[in-house]
């Protein structure tokens, strides 16, 4: 999807076109949802929270400036929505514990098998991170955010998020390859 | 050397993800580019953080079902009625304000049934209520007034109006007199 087509669906969101918001959230769908299923640890609440982020950057996208990528600017606001709820809840022991949800695979048995595998060990592993890695390496992986987009979103200084990056990367290394072993 | 060596590595691992981002200023980026090529501690942690990145982009991917995006997107975009509870919590779950819409839907059943019992019950006659004693003490004062203006009554009519009339007169008379006396003419 290119940068203009972009542009232009933002365009006719600003306009009123509610096709347009959802072509144009349907490029992130699969990361944001990723991203907040991760964070929150269950579909429902996940999709509470995907709900909200839609309403909200449906009422904001008149004030989004092309200054800051769009990715980025939604990813914010889901990001602000998840913590409001999390701190509303004080979920934060609560959805560490919780385990994933079963998930789809491709056709081929072994590859199936291999995928299955590698995945259970990086889910475990982002599962068992301390929240902020958890929060910084989602917004990373999902969000494919910069560190300095990361430090903004989370409002915590650019050393502070690398050193959460380098402690859950360092985490879900040791569990991937230890057991490899 | 080793420990200058592992020093630099370390110092690598910590601006692993700026080099990454290609946020590092170009001097910085040129010299870990010609570090990574000569480490290969550094080149395969490199490689490491790379792969763990793109699995764990791979394998974190969720989706959900066309229709619940579809009816998401057209939930996001209608225009909002106006809901008590969602102007009370806008930052409630579903949930509570569904709850709080419940609460308030039996207070005002509850409400509205006073209503209609205290409209439809026969409610007590104030008059009734004032004791028999201060009945009693209105009605004696009431009377003695009465009695009073009647006697007053009794009296006016009873008076001679004739032998009132005459003694008026010669005052009248008495008066022109005195006056006679002190005329000009």
């Amino acid at each position: 999807m290119s940068t203009t087509r972009e542009q232009t669906l933002i365009e006719n969101c600003r306009n009123g076109e509610t096709t347009a918001f959802g072509q144009l959230i349907k490029i992130y769908r699969k990361q944001l949802f990723s991203y907040l299923l991760k964070l929150c640890g269950n579909r429902e609440d996940a999709e509470d929270l995907f709900q909200e982020t839609l309403i909200k950057s449906w009422k904001g996208i008149s004030k989004y400036s092309e200054l800051q990528k769009f990715s980025s600017w939604l990813f914010t606001i889901a990001h602000n929505t998840a913590m409001d709820k999390l701190r509303k809840r004080n979920k934060e022991a609560m959805i560490t514990e919780t385990e994933p949800d079963e998930l789809s695979h491709a056709n081929d048995p072994h590859k199936e098998l291999i995928g299955k595998e590698i995945r259970n060990k990086i889910q475990k592993a982002v599962d068992i991170l301390p929240f902020k890695q958890k929060e910084v390496f989602l917004l990373r992986v999902n969000g494919e955010m910069s560190f300095k987009e990361i430090a903004q979103v989370t409002n915590e200084p650019l050393n502070t998020v690398l050193s959460h990056m380098h402690y859950s990367v360092k985490k879900i290394k040791r569990l991937l390859w230890s057991e490899n072993d | 050397m080793i420990n200058d060596e592992n020093m630099i590595c370390s110092e690598f691992e910590k601006e692993v993800y700026l080099y990454l981002d290609n946020d590092l200023l170009t001097d910085r980026k040129e010299y870990w580019k010609q570090h990574v090529v000569n480490c290969k501690t550094c080149s395969s942690f490199i490689s490491e953080v790379e792969i763990i990145l793109d699995q764990a982009h791979v394998e974190l991917t969720e989706d959900m079902f066309d229709a619940k995006f579809n009816a998401m997107v057209k939930k996001a975009v209608q225009k909002k009625e106006f809901k008590i509870a969602e102007w009370l919590f806008p930052q409630g779950t579903a949930k509570e304000k569904f709850a709080f819409s419940l609460k308030l839907a039996v207070v005002g059943v509850l409400a509205t049934i006073a209503i209609i019992i205290s409209l439809t019950t026969r409610q007590p006659n104030t008059v009734k209520t004032i004791s028999n004693e201060l009945l009693d003490w209105e009605g004696k004062k009431v009377t003695s007034q009465i009695n009073e203006i009647k006697n007053t009554i009794d009296m006016i009519h009873e008076d001679n109006w004739d032998r009132q009339m005459i003694l008026l007169d010669q005052r009248m008379k008495a008066l022109e007199n005195k006056s006679d006396k002190f005329s000009f003419n």
